[in-house]
């Protein structure tokens, strides 16, 4: 038997261990953690509020100034090996875009075209028509007793598009609901509104 | 309500047509673009269109207080009350009076925390017309004409 002292990569202890020393060195930097979202940091200077939102070994930086985020990552790449990726465009499969920063009214947005691709090529509806709705109206499931087709397909299926919805599209949060509800007795009739719903992205 | 927080806040009562359960959905709203949403059938069955709302508002509620504290926590927003938008009348005077009658005791207790944070202005309860309720693509689908308006008006671009 051996003891260890430091933790290793791929045990259960790992990621807490990981947490606790990013959650330290943030702190010593002057951050503190958000009460509402543990992986958010904040801190505040001059007025000013700047933001580090930590996914795993994934940081994002928020702030007014880009040379206080030039600062604050060279802090950061003094006690971690870091990569610097630049202006964030990419986070979890969510494509990051910022509007002309000539207009009045800048926005952000966030969208998942390309995740849609995959799904679409992965269950055979690359060359779908499109659908104007997720779903028609007034339509009526059957609830069966027996699975009628593949569940493990309609499953993968519900799956994707879950994850979907909950990332960037509202919009189909209620279809994928009334589906979700059928994933271990699902018919043909289920795996229709499922293609409607891939038509419809 | 462009600017700020704001919750819309839906049901569709009974509208499993097998087991008649109802289904709540909520959009939070933060600077016009929506952060958090929900789309859920209800645990029971319920028998006035008013528990139904009401059971719905009390998860929206739960939620808002979250993204009160998160976006507090940011220096994003202070201490006013959330507007909880609601298209029915009869749940906002519920709320507000927090008044149990022979029509509405039986409903419970759990879900009494709203009229708490009412009364401390945590949320407040406003009316919307049925046509501007956002909520309404959680609860069930839409024609075209309606899905597209808004879709579009909780920030879904095409």
């Amino acid at each position: 038997m051996w003891l260890l002292h430091k933790a290793l990569y791929g045990l259960k202890q790992a990621l807490r261990e990981w947490y606790l020393k990013i959650k330290e060195k943030l702190e010593e930097l002057g951050f503190k953690r958000s009460g509402a979202d543990h992986r958010v940091f904040t801190k505040v200077s001059d007025g000013k509020i700047f933001i580090i939102a930590v996914y795993v070994d994934n940081f994002l930086l928020f702030s007014e100034q880009i040379t206080e985020i030039e600062d604050i990552k060279k802090k950061l790449g003094k006690i971690f090996e870091m990569k610097d990726l630049g202006k964030a465009r990419w986070i979890l499969q969510m494509k990051v875009e910022r509007s002309d920063i000539r207009l009045a009214l800048r926005t952000i947005s966030m969208s998942q075209e390309q995740y849609v691709e995959e799904i679409l090529e992965r269950h055979g509806m690359a060359n779908c028509n499109s659908a104007k709705t997720p779903m028609e109206n007034n339509i009526q499931l059957p609830i069966l007793n027996e699975a009628e087709i593949d569940i493990t397909e309609y499953q993968r299926c519900i799956g994707s598009l879950m994850y979907l919805m909950i990332c960037t599209q509202p919009d189909i949060a209620y279809s994928v609901g009334v589906l979700s509800r059928h994933v271990s007795c699902s018919g043909k009739a289920h795996m229709q509104v499922v293609k409607q719903i891939f038509r419809y992205l | 309500m462009d600017s700020g927080l704001c919750v819309f806040v839906d049901s569709d009562w009974a509208g499993d047509q097998v087991d008649r359960k109802s289904i709540l959905g909520f959009v939070v709203i933060f600077k016009g673009g929506a952060v958090s949403w929900r789309s859920k059938k209800q645990t029971s069955v319920v028998l006035l269109t008013v528990e139904a709302e009401f059971i719905a508002a009390s998860m929206a509620v739960k939620k808002i207080l979250w993204h009160q504290r998160f976006f507090q926590s940011l220096g994003m927003y202070g201490s006013q009350g959330t507007p909880l938008l609601i298209d029915n009348q009869g749940v906002l005077d519920l709320i507000k009076s927090g008044q149990i009658n022979d029509r509405t005791k039986h409903i419970d207790i759990r879900f009494r925390h709203i009229c708490n944070h009412e009364k401390t202005d945590d949320i407040v309860g406003e009316h919307v017309a049925t046509e501007d309720q956002m909520a309404d693509i959680m609860t069930k689908s839409l024609g075209m004409m309606k899905f597209g308006g808004l879709r579009k008006r909780i920030g879904v671009k095409e």
